[in-house]
């Protein structure tokens, strides 16, 4: 693995306990430093108390839906890098949410190489808040 | 809503959360694999059988995903009332969707892309019902396991093309245009290949 990636700071804000925990052990696994939100506003007082690098986050969370969160990290962190992820097939939603100012979107389930990828890009590529 | 409304909005809804599912045996299996690599191969009794399991439940996530995303996406079409639709992508969606009525003919299903993308202006499951139907149809009589080829995306005339091809294929041309026409299409049959022509949304 990339030492780019060692040590750097993920927000996983997603609802499915089971999935965002066992995504969070294999990101530890390489050296990232993951921690997990299961809800919206767990996420956004999380982003408040702590720095992170890269924000993966979930589109449909229950309650304050992953667009309204995008939006409300947007407006305290205009830079950091916000992966959503989607189970929508289709590329709607993963569209809809580059447009309200995410940095990219992936599929559920999500390729481990293809988000470590994504993480390496945004964390090499964009200025942090 | 109507009852097709209804139908899409669930169906939409359960293959969401299988994926979730999905997603939660995908990430269990990898975090195995994970710890066994990064312990070295432990020597246990049958360990090659574990090795094993975790490749085959990779490889069966991978099989559902491809089945959920085709079904999610048949469904988020219905229920967005989309009027306009990638011919090739909605074609690829078909063959996903019809594979299995075709293995169980004894028949193989192969997608040949001839372009990139060809946007029409017919309802995306409206473009699935009559593809669909259409492969039924054409393996209901034809050369016995004879391989059925879908080609997709080539383009004449402002008209973007679906080819079906199966040696053999006993068309029936009065059923074939209702099937088509339903999708605002047309066919064109030679023996053994059923030409679907949809119009292309640009040309509108």
């Amino acid at each position: 693995m990339s030492s780019t990636l060692q040590g750097i700071r993920v927000l996983l804000i997603d609802d499915e306990a089971e999935f965002v925990n066992t995504l969070a052990e294999r990101l530890e696994l390489r050296g990232l430093v993951p921690q997990v939100a299961e809800t919206g506003h767990d996420g956004l007082a999380m982003l408040e108390d702590s720095e992170f690098q890269v924000v993966l986050l979930d589109m449909m969370l229950p309650g304050m839906r992953g667009t309204d969160v995008l939006r409300k990290i947007r407006t305290s962190h205009q830079t950091l890098p916000v992966i959503l992820l989607t189970g929508n097939a289709n590329a709607k939603d993963g569209i809809a949410g580059m447009k309200e100012g995410a940095s990219a979107y992936l599929t559920k389930p999500v390729d481990l190489n293809e988000l470590l990828r994504v993480v390496q890009e945004m964390v090499q590529g964009e200025p942090r808040d | 809503m109507t009852d097709k409304h209804f139908m899409a909005k669930n169906l939409a809804s359960s293959t969401h959360e299988l994926q979730n599912i999905l997603a939660i045996i995908k990430e269990s299996s990898c975090l195995v694999e994970d710890v066994l690599q990064i312990n070295g191969k432990p020597r246990m009794k049958h360990g090659d059988k574990l090795y094993h399991s975790l490749e085959v439940i990779g490889e069966q996530v991978d099989r559902a995903k491809v089945l959920l995303r085709a079904l999610n996406s048949f469904a988020h079409a219905v229920s967005d009332g989309a009027q306009t639709c990638d011919l090739v992508e909605t074609g690829k969606q078909t063959a996903q969707l019809v594979e299995r009525f075709v293995r169980l003919k004894e028949h193989a299903l192969q997608v040949v892309v001839e372009n990139g993308s060809a946007h029409i202006a017919c309802p995306p499951e409206e473009v699935i019902e009559a593809l669909h139907s259409l492969i039924i149809q054409a393996i209901t009589a034809c050369t016995p396991k004879a391989p059925v080829l879908l080609r997709l995306g080539a383009q004449q005339n402002g008209q973007a093309l679906a080819i079906i091809e199966v040696a053999g294929a006993a068309w029936n041309p009065e059923e074939m245009e209702q099937l088509a026409a339903k999708a605002g299409g047309s066919v064109v049959l030679a023996p053994g290949v059923c030409t679907v022509q949809f119009p292309c949304a640009a040309s509108l």
